[in-house]
């Protein structure tokens, strides 16, 4: 299992390297000027070439990138946004904290909502529970997170005083930001659960577990959902991930700088140097998503684990 | 779940969504059909006046749609005009809301004979928050920075700065061009060498400052905390009025959402919001419990056409002049604008210095549909179809003018895109027949801008190569040349060529809670309300 | 007295029981007023082929059937006079796993592929007496062993042991109360040939040790030989015959039956072609009024498909549902 683990964490290496380098090629030769970007329409042409060179933009492109492989990976040196020439390495340290409570809060709620209405309506499949339920799971995907922001704060703030607006400060300014994000999450949370838990109660060992006389309840729980916690744990871990990235809509609505609003803003500014930083970033923690779903996966199902193990020693007898 | 059900339930969630909408659509008060003339309890004009002493105010929240990622004094030019700069540095010299540049940290200056050389004198008792003094060594040094990191491109019109005495010093341009000095000074921020060494990330997350304020808190993106020192260099006569400090705690709070500014408002989050956007702004037409104040943004938007032997609009005047003459600028006003905007009467802001106030009273391509007809008529013009240029933050401009153009049989294809696109499109003429843009920041920064056929390898911002008018321009933008007659020579060359058309200039519009008081709001050189320097009764 | 007697000596009696399944176009009729007996520690083998209903029965009796889609319509299961059918479902529960347990078809998936094997028969056991953990661990251990499988495996999971081990599991888990009554599900017939004879012997040295009553559902005529005491012939939902061994052995009276022992091949002779019954069996949807099975019979009359058929005795004292018996028996004496 351990051999397993370390032989993931190390596949992210050159997964974080491709990322770089793709990115870095992408943003190259996107049609923008970068001089143009930091000085504004007011500048001249002059102004702009004296910029350019002395940012060196206009090296080769293998010396570019070479020059950005070996800062931010060997000497970790992530550089100044172009844009607003703050630390790079000091933006995301500050914000990814911020998006992470975000984000585990809204999977938080996703989860502990989304689970038990599907569970409710794969037992009470075809009647009032079930449709209620799906009723419940298709609102929330059809509804738009921005429009629920805002009601929730008009209904929130506004009307009944109770929550803050907007901004960060203690875990009450994270409450209404998560519940409007979550309800994407609920809905696809609820249908996965629904049909992972209709497939698993159909299972001979369902009707095992009845013929011992356990408790329906227990049935559910214990015997069903462990079962059919794999597709749910799937859906879980790319959500997650998704959300870490894609949080820019709630974030920028209630004035919470977090790592979406500073890439979509560095994509919308072509500030290169913050794209490529977040963009390894992100598929960094993107992988380690990965890994612990796939840690989960051999929690939950011995037979998985299993595979895991019989990956590591396979390769011993070949070595 | 059956297909009728989902009928049903799709249905009702329709109409669950349209409900919530009006419900909460019902904001302080019922939008008026015809916009009305945007109010102003005090017209902006230089703060001569005396005013009568404030009330100090213990703490303030201000909304800003800007905000400083970092505090660090060597920075490009986004966000530099915002009103909270100025509590973070003192500079070496202000501009007011009429353009005019006042004294901060620089006594006075003058240019000598040569007209590139100008004598500064610094002020002699300059400290800053930890006691530093500051001397002409540490200003030299600063523009010099500035200088070699480039950022700011008024920087690289200095040719070398030389010190002269313990307290003044010689800034020598490379060129004899008036109003390039005062951006300098503007642009240079002032504080001690030794402090900025000593600090690990060249002030970025905490600063000495030799402003009035210290900042206290700064969380990046999200809010930034002044607290009044009582140890401010400058004594309160020698202060001008336009930078009066009248609030002890002073917090400008990142927000960019449209709503979400009304919404602060509404729930005393902050006491006030700076260039409100204009559809939140409608919400508090009539409701006493705000006062709204608009100023007049330091940019206008301008259409320029093309100069690229490719275009059609490059050599012929006629078609120029037909599509300028089309375009209703009262109706831009109300339909794109809501109201919030004023007509120009040149490519140039009457905000900019070097404006001839007597422009106002002149004719300007006022809305003729028949005469643009004429004109287009005898123009060389045969059905092709013309491209513009804008950024989608125009884009209901655009669309406008396209069905103005329409309407006199021009056939006008657009092409709105992001600002990263389109400043990389927008310096080549061949790219477009018309572009607008949003262009300011000084009578002379605009003509060098926009006008000048050796700035770019194809000739001038639309690839124009008109000798003529360079030379004018290089004539008049001396410190001799820049007489009142010369400039209205260069108005009247570009009306009469109608190389260029100023569209609109927004106004910006500030609202803030009646129950504080201001008696005079005093408006900053982008059109906003300085919350700290204005007067409380 | 004697009647008392009698009754009380019926330790499984099931009356006139019915189950429907049902879906928005069509009702199944899956059991159809099937009426049996058994005695205490006697087995009672239920043959017929797949689809007759057999399973259908098995479940009633434990109350098991899927909640949607199936439903009891009507009749009586009394286990030592307390029908089961009435019973709430808490006493029910209280009930299964406990005084009367079920062994299911497929071993592959009848246990729980995420909970340890050991773990799973603790939980029964834990289901239905009091104590400590470690007393339900230090029983299902037993129980292991005495199915055949080393204790030390108590911690392994499903997918680590193969099918006639898992099927073994399942045993115990089902002898681990100590129930009365025992149903077993073609417990076999997933096994391979080898394996299945292991197993059979288990579940038979266990029934004989513990003193379990079972009911035996199978499709296997020589199973039925060694292990069955009575045997009940299902045919479309019904009980068409019913004896014990010897009578429906030496003496099948329902051409059903008759034709079920003939399909079997003889081992001793040179055949060509098996002879299976003519025919399908109905569509269970839409049984055919009066004897499911005459659209198949050589010796239908007009009779046959005029309503219900009863019960009839055949001469060496068993059931039959079949009225035109002699026929039948003149028939294949013939032969």
């Amino acid at each position: 299992m351990i051999r397993y683990i370390i032989r993931r964490l190390l596949w992210m290496i050159p997964v974080a390297l491709g990322v770089a380098v793709i990115v870095f090629t992408l943003m190259t030769f996107c049609p923008s000027d970068a001089a143009e970007i930091i000085l504004g329409s007011n500048a001249t042409e002059e102004d702009k070439e004296i910029l350019r060179d002395s940012m060196g933009l206009n090296d080769p492109f293998f010396v570019r990138l070479g020059d950005f492989l070996t800062d931010t990976f060997i000497r970790f040196d992530f550089g100044k946004s172009w844009v607003t020439k703050a630390d790079i390495k000091t933006s995301i340290l500050e914000r990814m904290p911020r998006t992470f409570v975000l984000t585990v809060s809204t999977l938080a709620i996703s989860v502990l909502v989304g689970i038990p209405l599907g569970i409710i309506a794969a037992i009470n499949q075809g009647k009032l529970g079930d449709n209620m339920c799906m009723a419940f799971a298709l609102a929330g995907i059809s509804i738009p997170n921005f429009w629920l922001a805002l009601l929730l704060v008009i209904l929130f703030s506004v009307k009944l005083k109770l929550l803050p607006p907007m901004g960060i400060g203690g875990l009450e300014y994270y409450i209404l930001p998560a519940i409007a994000g979550c309800t994407n999450g609920i809905a696809s949370l609820a249908r996965q659960t629904r049909s992972s838990m209709l497939e698993v109660i159909r299972s001979d060992y369902i009707t095992t577990a009845r013929a011992k006389g356990v408790k329906e309840f227990d049935v559910i729980t214990k015997h069903a959902l462990k079962n059919a916690l794999i597709p749910i744990i799937t859906v879980v871990g790319t959500h997650f991930g998704r959300l870490l990235g894609g949080m820019m809509i709630i974030e920028t609505i209630f004035s919470i700088p977090g790592m979406g609003t500073l890439i979509i803003t560095a994509v919308n500014t072509r500030d290169l140097p913050v794209v490529q930083v977040g963009s390894i970033i992100l598929a960094i923690v993107f992988s380690f998503c990965m890994l612990i779903v796939d840690l989960l996966y051999a929690a939950v199902d011995p037979r998985i684990k299993a595979q895991y193990e019989s990956m590591g020693k396979r390769r011993v007898k070949h070595g | 779940m059956n297909r009728k059900l989902r009928a049903i339930l799709a249905m009702l969630l329709v109409c669950g969504m349209l409900l919530g909408t009006l419900a909460a659509c019902s904001g302080p008060d019922d939008q008026p059909d015809t916009p009305t003339t945007p109010s102003n309890p005090d017209t902006p004009g230089s703060d001569g006046q005396e005013p009568a002493g404030s009330k100090i105010i213990e703490k303030l929240d201000v909304g800003s749609t800007t905000l400083w990622e970092t505090l660090t004094p060597f920075r490009n030019t986004s966000a530099q005009f915002s009103t909270f700069v100025r509590h973070i540095y003192d500079r070496l010299a202000v501009r007011t809301v009429t353009g005019e540049y006042v004294p901060q940290a620089a006594k006075s200056w003058e240019v000598a004979d040569d007209g590139v050389t100008y004598h500064i004198a610094l002020y002699e008792n300059i400290t800053d928050s930890q006691g530093n003094h500051i001397t002409a060594d540490d200003i030299v040094w600063i523009i010099e920075e500035n200088m070699s990191r480039g950022l700011k491109p008024c920087f690289n019109k200095v040719d070398h700065v030389e010190k002269t005495g313990d307290y003044t010093f010689d800034i020598v341009m490379k060129q004899n061009i008036v109003d390039m000095l005062p951006m300098v000074l503007y642009s240079t921020y002032v504080f001690s060498r030794a402090a900025f060494e000593a600090s690990p990330d060249e002030f970025a997350t905490s600063l000495v400052s030799t402003s009035p304020y210290e900042v206290t808190d700064f969380v990046a993106g999200s809010h930034i905390t002044f607290t009044l020192r009582d140890d401010y260099w400058q004594s309160e006569d020698l202060i001008d009025p336009a930078l009066a400090n009248n609030v002890k705690v002073l917090t400008y709070h990142y927000i960019t959402e449209a709503s979400q500014q009304q919404i602060g408002l509404e729930t005393g989050t902050i006491n006030a919001m700076g260039s409100m956007s204009a559809t939140s702004v409608q919400n508090f037409e009539g409701n006493d419990d705000y006062v709204m104040v608009n100023g007049p943004s330091s940019n206008g938007i301008q259409l320029f056409f093309s100069g690229a032997d490719s275009k059609v609009v490059a050599n012929d005047v006629n078609l120029r002049l037909a599509i300028c003459y089309a375009l209703d600028i009262d109706g831009i006003i109300a339909a794109a604008y809501s109201g919030y905007a004023e007509p120009m009467h040149d490519v140039v802001p009457r905000t900019n210095v070097g404006y001839l106030p007597k422009w106002d009273n002149e004719e300007y391509f006022s809305y003729n549909v028949d005469l643009a007809k004429e004109y287009l008529a005898k123009s060389n013009y045969n059905n092709e179809e013309l491209t513009l240029l804008a950024l989608t933050s125009a884009n209901r401009l655009a669309q406008m003018i396209q069905s103005y153009l329409g309407a006199i049989g021009i056939q006008l294809k657009l092409n709105v895109c992001d600002a990263a696109q389109w400043s990389s499109s927008q310096t080549d003429g061949n790219n477009y027949d018309l572009v607008l843009a949003p262009i300011g920041n000084g009578l002379v920064n605009l003509w060098s801008n926009r006008f000048d056929s050796n700035a770019y390898a194809n000739g001038d911002a639309t690839s124009r190569k008109d000798q003529t008018l360079t030379d004018m321009l290089y004539s008049t933008w001396t410190n001799e040349g820049f007489t009142e007659e010369n400039i209205d020579a260069v108005h009247k060359y570009i009306m009469d060529n109608c190389y260029g058309y100023g569209v609109v200039l927004p106004l910006v519009t500030a609202v803030y809670d009646a129950k504080l008081n201001i008696t005079h709001a005093v408006i900053t050189d982008s059109g906003d309300v300085d919350m700290a320097a204005s007067i409380y009764g | 007295m004697a009647e008392l007697e009698k009754n009380a000596g019926h330790f499984l009696e099931v009356k006139d029981l019915t189950v429907e399944y049902f879906t928005k176009e069509k009702v199944v009729h899956a059991v159809n007023s099937v009426s049996f007996s058994l005695e205490k520690g006697k087995t009672l083998g239920l043959v017929g082929e797949t689809g007759a209903g057999k399973t259908s029965i098995a479940k009633s009796i434990l109350r098991i059937l899927p909640d949607v889609g199936a439903r009891i319509v009507g009749g009586e299961v009394l286990l030592d006079g307390v029908d089961l059918i009435a019973l709430p479902e808490k006493e029910m529960r209280g009930i299964r796993g406990n005084k009367i347990s079920m062994i299911f078809q497929d071993p592959m998936t009848a246990l729980n592929p995420v909970q340890r094997v050991g773990d799973q028969i603790a939980e029964v056991i834990a289901l239905h007496n009091e104590g400590k953990k470690d007393e339900f661990k230090r029983r299902a251990q037993e129980m292991l062993e005495l199915v055949g499988i080393p204790r030390e495996r108590y911690s392994e999971y499903p997918h680590q042991f193969s099918g006639g081990m898992k099927q073994r599991v399942i045993i115990a888990i089902a002898l681990a109360c100590n129930p009365a009554l025992l149903l077993a599900d073609e417990p076999t017939t997933a096994l391979d040939v080898t394996i299945q004879a292991q197993v059979l012997r288990l579940i038979g040295q266990l029934r004989d040790k513990l003193g379990t009553s079972m009911i035996l559902i199978t499709h296997d005529m020589g199973v039925v030989a060694t292990y069955c005491d009575n045997v009940a012939v299902v045919y479309a939902g019904g009980i068409v015959e019913s004896g014990t061994r010897e009578q429906i052995f030496d003496h099948p009276s329902h051409p059903y039956t008759v034709g079920l022992f003939g399909a079997i091949p003889n081992m001793n002779e040179d055949e060509e072609w098996l002879h299976p019954i003519d025919g399908l069996p109905p569509d269970p949807s839409n049984l055919p009024k009066g004897c499911a099975f005459r659209p198949r019979c050589k010796y239908a009359t007009e009779r046959c498909g005029e309503g219900p058929i009863e019960m009839a005795e055949t001469p060496d004292g068993h059931q039959c549902r079949c009225c035109n018996l002699e026929a039948v028996i003149k028939g294949e004496k013939a032969k």
